[in-house]
């Protein structure tokens, strides 16, 4: 009965038994919070510090992140660096071939609202908003593994809110 | 080989239609009519004293009133440098391609075809390089080029 207990709120045990009843929507939740597969997709700078949290020091793993190398198989991408407008379409079809439900983060100031490059640039696109939604975004430049883990918790915390009705 | 002694090869062979342009303290450059450009470069290729077998880079610059084109051009075996500038109008400028001397001259000369809208007759493969494919909004490495959502830098 050890990961009972530990089970979110909305699990109901009762008392003395084997069985636990709880809603569809907390066991979803449940495993799509703890099991965010992102993708190996890097644009800038940004993708070193995603690394780096992906790696053993901060280590992504204890949340149930585990980055994989096709958008097919990923719930969660991390936008990590200066998205140009050339890469803007490249961008849009990979999210468009994730399965849903999908997750998008926007890592950085680049892909928040264009960054340093805000200013007098022909090339680089004012914010990944723009062409896809975003999810979380989480500033700095580059943000710091912290920071990273801080707004995948946040994530965490807005897909557990979710609703299946939301879905249909 | 010195920048001195460059120049004097140089100007021993093309004294009237060179003139010196301000240099950098290891290179020395000059400004050459756009007509004489393919004579001159093939002979700094050609000569043996010189053997410029390398190109280093091709740019332009926005001068405001006109557009510089450089070549700095490099020797492997001799490993000396040169650097030619070549001043053309700021509209519509054409001026004839490299490419068939240096073959590393063709991507040079493709982006800045299409960051300065200089036509270059002769190259082997004009089109876009480096912007985005539905592109259509001018040459933005002129200075005085604005695009839909360019924000210039508020003065301070």
């Amino acid at each position: 009965m050890g990961i009972i207990k530990k089970f979110p709120v909305y699990v109901e045990h009762i008392p003395g038994g084997g069985i636990v009843t709880t809603t569809l929507d907390g066991v979803l939740n449940y495993a799509r919070a703890n099991s965010m597969w992102y993708m190996l997709f890097g644009l800038a700078c940004c993708a070193i510090e995603m690394m780096a949290t992906g790696a053993s020091r901060y280590d992504f793993d204890r949340f149930g992140m585990f980055y994989r190398a096709s958008p097919r198989q990923t719930d969660l991408m991390f936008v990590a660096g200066t998205v140009t407008k050339k890469m803007g379409p490249r961008v849009k079809r990979l999210y468009e071939q994730m399965a849903e439900p999908r997750y998008v983060i926007a890592m950085g100031g680049c892909a928040i609202i264009g960054g340093p490059f805000y200013y007098d640039s022909y090339s680089v696109l004012k914010g990944i908003d723009l062409v896809i939604p975003v999810d979380v975004y989480i500033p700095g430049c580059p943000p710091r593994p912290e920071s990273l883990m801080e707004g995948v918790l946040k994530l965490q915390e807005k897909i557990k809110k979710q609703k299946l009705s939301d879905w249909a | 080989m010195t920048k001195e002694e460059i120049a004097q090869i140089l100007n021993s062979r093309f004294s009237e239609k060179l003139k010196p342009a301000e240099s950098v303290s290891h290179l020395s450059a000059f400004f050459v009519e756009k007509e004489n450009l393919i004579e001159i470069c093939k002979f700094t290729k050609q000569s043996d004293q010189l053997k410029m077998d390398f190109v280093n880079c091709i740019f332009a610059t926005d001068r405001n009133d006109s557009l510089e084109m450089t070549y700095v051009l490099f020797s492997l075996e001799k490993n000396h440098k040169l650097c030619l500038k070549v001043k053309l109008p700021r509209k519509d400028s054409q001026i004839d391609s490299v490419t068939p001397i240096w073959e590393a001259a063709n991507w040079f000369e493709k982006e800045t075809a299409e960051l300065f809208g200089i036509r270059f007759s002769g190259h082997p493969d004009p089109g876009p390089l480096l912007l985005p494919e539905d592109w259509n909004e001018g040459y933005p490495m002129l200075r005085d080029w604005t695009g839909k959502d360019f924000v210039k830098l508020p003065p301070k």
